[in-house]
């Protein structure tokens, strides 16, 4: 009997993952078939008057980049304060405090700068999207759009996406530019570095590896974030599903991020050990 | 009612307009660090042929604006800038606009010399004896002047000196060791030839003089402390 | 003369849908029509087939003589560019203007130029009385006005065909006056169609030429105005009176 329990239990478990595997299988295939059906829409861009899509990516571009950017600022220099101490504090005890701008380069331009920008813009602009095209899903906006020739792909994400990439892009930028002003004048309060000096280092620290990473996690981040935001807010059935399908939204944008971050940040500076 | 249309159209035209100058601004600006950017790592210069390079000295007794740069006596360029810095100690930092197509290595030294019969100040760069990275722009190098050089061993002259002293002192009090004490102080002189030798002969690394010249200084005050600590150890030591 | 709109033996079975079952019909250029019935009758399902939402049909859909089913990119623009659609939940964008809003179609792919397109919109805005409403968003609109936004919209780029379904839900007949007037002016046009979708036909009755009424997806009764006032018809006169006794089972 109690065989017949483990037994029971154990193909409960494996049901249950074959389940979860199947149903994670499912979701990657409708996923992309949603973004192939988004691809093979801008055929027909041609057909469409480019000046009503203009004016949506304006529009979503001062909502995700303009408006973000105060916070944006105010996070990068207190992320920058908080690496300069950290780096003020404990390089000086192995004795390679002339390893500041690589450090700076290493942990602010190459990794907290594309990933806490992306989380800003995913807390704030992820959820704003995929609310915003759940309601307008709920109230049939979206239908009428369709009915009145309006590709919502074109007309919804594509503008979003857009937006979104130049947004986080530019972000991107100016949270490395603050970040290190940032670090420069709080490591001001300890040690005299000139001004030209410090930034001099910086830029040689700084290689066109890590700028083209940079680019690169700013275009995926860009794309991916609405793209996730749209697929999920295109979801709900009811308005009771909208907070299921735009935290749902969240939490599986900030994964793929995490996970995108890490994918191009081996393939450019990971070495096998030789 | 047309006057109205046109109205409103230029209206909306005219927040489109202020919208679309923030846009542009919000992303051009980082396109143009980055494009500025990708120049200055590509090598492009966007001002001049030189660089600016930092020379850090301890004083500037010697050392004006303007002064001349030059390597094996070839001029590079000048000192454009001095700045004092108070932290952690008060030293000085130059700034030298040198051309940038002469090969340089950022190990380099600088020794701040009087290059005629006037003295007229000078700025000597000397590559190292091992090639490393190429110096950069921003690069900051140590720099030496050759008259703390003579000062060293003015000091180094005294210090032998005051040795000798408590040489002869113990000559007196111990007949018996005068043999050993001979021997130390013919091995003294022989380390004072020595460092004169190594100043004379290693004119071409300053850096490495200096370091030998501290090294030896220190061995004659551990010399000199072990003869005051235990005198008679001292004279008698490796006799049974 | 060739029909508008034509409806040849439609059946529907699609899941999610009530099921239709050999449904035909025509419109001319030019005629209203007016379809009824009771919940589950087949109404709801009209409109997404018409509109081309829905393709998992048997039957053929024509219109303008071209069946609607398989249509290219290209093609299903030009069939929507003849269509206008007016449902209940008038699905004006949130984020948008009156005026944006009734300019949406224009400006997303008509071959106006900006000022025309300014002008389409204001005279539309005059008509229906909400010129004053141009920069307000619908959070700030009552029903009616609304329902007018939402009719400008549906017919600023002078469809040839404009559905209506269930737009009079809820709404105040004397705050929809204006809008009654400007939809008989087009009804009674001799080249634009009009097909109302809804529980309430006497609301329309002065507008329609012909009224079908569904039945658990069949046509059970096609008529004039006159013939729906004086049919017989058992289906008609349990929905007339609004009775619970009659042919229909009302659940």
């Amino acid at each position: 009997m109690a065989g017949e329990q483990n037994i029971g239990s154990g193909g409960g478990a494996v049901a249950y993952v074959g389940e979860a595997v199947i149903r994670f299988w499912g979701g990657v295939k409708d996923f992309g078939a949603y973004v192939a059906s988004i691809v093979v829409s801008f055929r027909s861009l041609r057909f469409i008057r480019m000046r009503s899509i203009y004016a949506i990516i304006l529009r979503q571009t001062v909502f995700t980049g303009i408006d973000a950017l105060p916070f944006v600022i105010i996070v990068a220099v207190l992320v920058g304060g908080v690496v300069i101490i950290q780096g003020m504090t404990n390089l000086p005890r192995f004795g390679i405090e002339g390893y500041f701008g690589n450090l700076l380069v290493i942990i602010i331009a190459r990794e907290l700068g594309p990933l806490v920008t992306a989380l800003i813009v995913i807390s704030r602009s992820g959820t704003a999207v995929a609310t915003e095209i759940a309601t307008q899903k709920w109230s049939r906006e979206i239908l009428s759009l369709e009915i009145a020739g309006i590709d919502p792909r074109l007309y919804i994400v594509f503008p979003r996406i857009v937006a979104s990439t130049l947004s986080v892009f530019s972000l991107i930028l100016f949270f490395d530019i603050v970040a290190f002003m940032g670090g420069y004048i709080i490591s001001l309060t300890s040690i005299y570095v000139p001004v030209d000096t410090f930034f001099q280092n910086l830029a040689a620290s700084f290689t066109l590896t890590d700028l083209l990473s940079t680019v690169i996690k700013s275009i995926l981040f860009g794309v991916l974030i609405p793209l996730i935001a749209c697929y999920y807010g295109m979801m709900p059935r009811s308005k009771f599903e909208i907070p299921i399908f735009v935290s749902r939204a969240v939490s599986r944008t900030l994964f793929f991020v995490i996970v995108l971050n890490v994918i191009v940040s081996a393939s450019f500076y990971f070495t096998w050990l030789e | 009612m047309r006057a109205d249309i046109r109205a409103v159209a230029g209206r909306i035209r005219e927040s489109m307009g202020k919208v679309e100058y923030r846009v542009g601004l919000f992303v051009l600006v980082p396109a143009v660090v980055i494009v500025l950017f990708i120049l200055v790592k590509l090598g492009y210069s966007l001002a001049t042929t030189t660089m600016d390079v930092y020379v850090k000295v301890n004083s500037i007794a010697s050392l004006r604006k303007g002064t001349p740069v030059q390597i094996k006596g070839y001029r590079l360029g000048r000192v454009v800038e001095i700045r004092p810095l108070f932290k952690p100690a008060l030293h000085f930092l130059a700034t030298i606009r040198i051309r940038k197509d002469i090969e340089l290595y950022e190990d380099c030294a600088a020794l701040i010399s009087r290059e005629n019969v006037i003295g007229d100040p000078v700025v000597e760069l000397r590559n190292p004896e091992k090639k490393g990275e190429f110096l950069r722009e921003g690069d900051v190098i140590e720099g030496f002047e050759s008259g703390s050089v003579d000062e060293i061993m003015a000091k180094v002259n005294v210090l032998l000196t005051e040795v000798n002293a408590i040489v002869a002192l113990y000559r007196q009090v111990s007949e018996e060791s005068r043999q050993d004490l001979r021997a130390l102080v013919t091995g003294l002189s022989q380390s004072v030839t020595n460092i004169s030798t190594i100043i004379q002969n290693s004119q071409k690394d300053i850096i490495e003089i200096i370091g030998s010249m501290r090294k030896t200084a220190r061995t004659l005050d551990d010399v000199s402390a072990e003869i005051k600590k235990h005198p008679m150890k001292f004279l008698f030591q490796g006799k049974k | 003369m060739e029909p508008l709109l034509e409806f040849n033996s439609v059946a529907c079975s699609a899941p999610g849908y009530e099921p239709l079952e050999g449904v035909s019909f025509s419109l001319a250029s030019g005629e209203n029509a007016l379809l009824f019935g009771i919940e589950r009758s087949g109404l709801k399902t009209i409109t997404p087939l018409l509109l081309g939402i829905e393709e998992r049909f048997e039957g053929d859909i024509r219109f303008g003589g071209l069946t609607i089913r398989g249509l290219d990119y290209l093609g299903r623009l030009t069939f929507k560019d003849r269509i206008g659609y007016l449902h209940g939940d008038y699905g004006l964008i949130s984020n948008m203007t009156v005026e944006q809003n009734i300019s949406l179609r224009l400006e997303y792919y008509s071959e106006y130029s900006p000022r025309e397109i300014s002008e389409i919109t204001e005279r539309i805005m005059r008509d229906l009385c909400i010129v004053d409403l141009r920069n307000a968003r619908p959070v700030e609109l009552t029903n009616s006005q609304i329902l007018r936004t939402a009719y400008g919209r549906a017919v600023a780029h002078d469809p040839d065909l404009l559905i209506i379904e269930h737009a009079l839900v809820g709404q105040s007949m004397p705050d929809i006056r204006t809008f009654m007037d400007v939809l008989k002016r087009r009804a009674s046009s001799p080249h634009r169609s009009v097909v109302f979708v809804t529980y309430e036909p006497n609301k329309f009755l002065d507008f329609v030429d012909s009224l079908y009424m569904l039945y658990n997806g069949m046509i059970v009764f096609s008529g004039t105005r006159k013939d729906y006032l004086e049919s017989d018809n058992p289906f008609v006169a349990q929905y007339r009176s609004a009775s619970l006794e009659g042919p229909m089972e009302i659940r």
